[in-house]
């Protein structure tokens, strides 16, 4: 049987969940600034100044900038916005015990402008469709714990002692391999 | 640990290691880079010969422009006159300029005996807050008070070789007035014609009379000053942390692999595992039975 998340690890991986939610909403108009910030700098050769001389905010020559220079603030705050995003990437990938891939398609949805609104509603949707099927496979599990307790209950002595032997040798067999 | 599974991943983290290092190497130097010093900084402070960098009637190129260099001439009587518009510590004054005749460049020795058979080059002397004293000053240069030079007692001058500026009309007052330090302008005003003429104009540091009220012109230095440009560190630091973070993810990747691995390998979990399928087969005949 693979091992899927145990239903006592579910409100964690929700709280993950909400959280990757967050950042990856953040990040993802992090990144929109940042484009929008370098589409000035690279073909217009501007920068935005807040709160400069030429009121609260203000595109300027580059490096021209006397106040605080706002484009260079979007650089440093994307780039480690972003670290934060991955780290809530990893809490739930991590949880959800899914493949090394899933972790890299996560990592690759903050760098593409828009992909990462497209990744987090794909991701929010497997999680929660992946915790209903656990839930599920748990449910039947507990069902089939009910009727093995039922039916160790009924054993009588005898019957319990010949089924301690048995199972003591497949457990001797199943360690030899 | 050993798994080939975890090793061939491991090497492929390895590798995703290096290149990040590389990136944030990369970021390093480009802070560095723009940091330190410009590679020709020394060419700044070490004066050379005048002819080094520039022949009369040829251009001040690039990797000539505002270095220091030392010329012997002298300064030719009566060609004086004031540049407005100079600032000195924030304070706008005047300047007093001069015709100065080159007798040895350091390369070639021009052999005039006058000024007229010597190529020429406007020379910036001094600097004063006030109109009237820059033409006191040149009164008192003028009056021989001070050593002007000669063709054979020339002066060794320091000083910065610098790239003629455009002529700047005076629109209103007379229009006589000099307003930039423009090599042509300057020269229309020189009353002895030099044998050849440079395109540019010298800015004295020693060697030329400065008399009072004169005082010497403030160069202001290149700032050669470290900034790092912290964009780039955060970003090196970034790039550790991504490192860090591989890393990270391949141990606990194999970790995880192993501990579960070992419980579930232990001989209790496998009696349970063992017991739980005996008992639902049991209960599976059962309920076939009944």
């Amino acid at each position: 049987m693979a091992r899927i998340p145990t239903p006592t690890e579910f409100p964690t991986i929700r709280k993950r969940l909400r959280f990757y939610q967050v950042t990856s909403v953040i990040t993802g108009v992090l990144l929109l600034l940042l484009v929008f910030e370098m589409l000035l700098k690279y073909i217009w050769h501007v920068e935005i100044e807040l709160g400069g001389p030429f009121g609260f905010l203000s595109l300027v020559q580059e490096d021209t900038v006397t106040a605080i220079n706002l484009s260079r603030w979007i650089l440093i705050v994307h780039g480690w916005f972003y670290v934060i995003y991955l780290i809530s990437c990893y809490l739930l990938w991590q949880k959800m015990r899914w493949e090394l891939g899933w972790l890299l398609a996560l990592a690759g949805g903050g760098v593409v402008p828009f992909l990462s609104f497209i990744t987090e509603a794909l991701i929010t949707r497997r999680t929660k469709r992946l915790l209903g099927e656990y839930q599920e496979i748990w449910d039947e599990t507990d069902d089939e714990d009910a009727r093995v307790a039922r039916v160790e209950a009924e054993l009588s002595d005898e019957e319990r002692a010949a089924l301690d032997a048995k199972v003591a040798e497949e457990v001797r067999r199943r360690q030899e391999n | 640990m050993l798994k080939p599974k975890w090793l061939a991943f491991l090497a492929l983290v390895l590798v995703v290691v290096v290149a990040f290092l590389l990136l944030g190497r990369w970021q390093l130097t480009a802070a560095f880079e723009s940091a330190g010093t410009a590679a020709d900084s020394e060419a700044y402070v070490e004066p050379v010969p005048l002819g080094e960098l520039i022949a009369p009637d040829t251009w001040v190129t690039d990797e000539a422009a505002a270095r220091p260099i030392v010329v012997e001439g002298f300064l030719v009587p009566g060609d004086f006159g004031v540049v407005e518009g100079r600032l000195q510590d924030g304070v706008s004054g005047f300047w007093v300029v001069g015709h100065f005749a080159v007798t040895d460049d350091g390369t070639t020795s021009f052999g005039g005996v006058d000024a007229s058979e010597l190529p020429g080059m406007p020379v910036a002397l001094g600097w004063v807050a006030d109109e009237a004293q820059a033409v006191q000053a040149i009164a008192s240069l003028s009056a021989a008070e001070s050593n002007l030079g000669s063709a054979q007692t020339p002066l060794v001058v320091l000083a910065k070789l610098e790239v003629g500026q455009d002529p700047v009309p005076a629109r209103d007052g007379d229009p006589q007035r000099i307003l930039s330090m423009s090599p042509g302008q300057l020269i229309n005003t020189w009353a002895t014609e030099a044998s050849d003429y440079y395109p540019a104009w010298l800015l004295a540091t020693a060697g030329l009379p400065v008399p009072a009220p004169l005082e010497g012109i403030d160069v202001v230095p290149i700032d050669d000053s470290l900034q790092i440009d912290l964009l780039n560190i955060f970003y090196a630091i970034e790039w550790l942390v991504f490192c860090v973070m591989a890393i990270y993810i391949w141990w606990r990747m194999v970790r995880d692999d192993y501990v579960t691995d070992k419980a579930e390998k232990s001989d209790a979990a496998v009696a349970e595992r063992v017991r739980r399928e005996l008992l639902l087969e049991l209960a599976n005949k059962r309920d076939r039975e009944r």
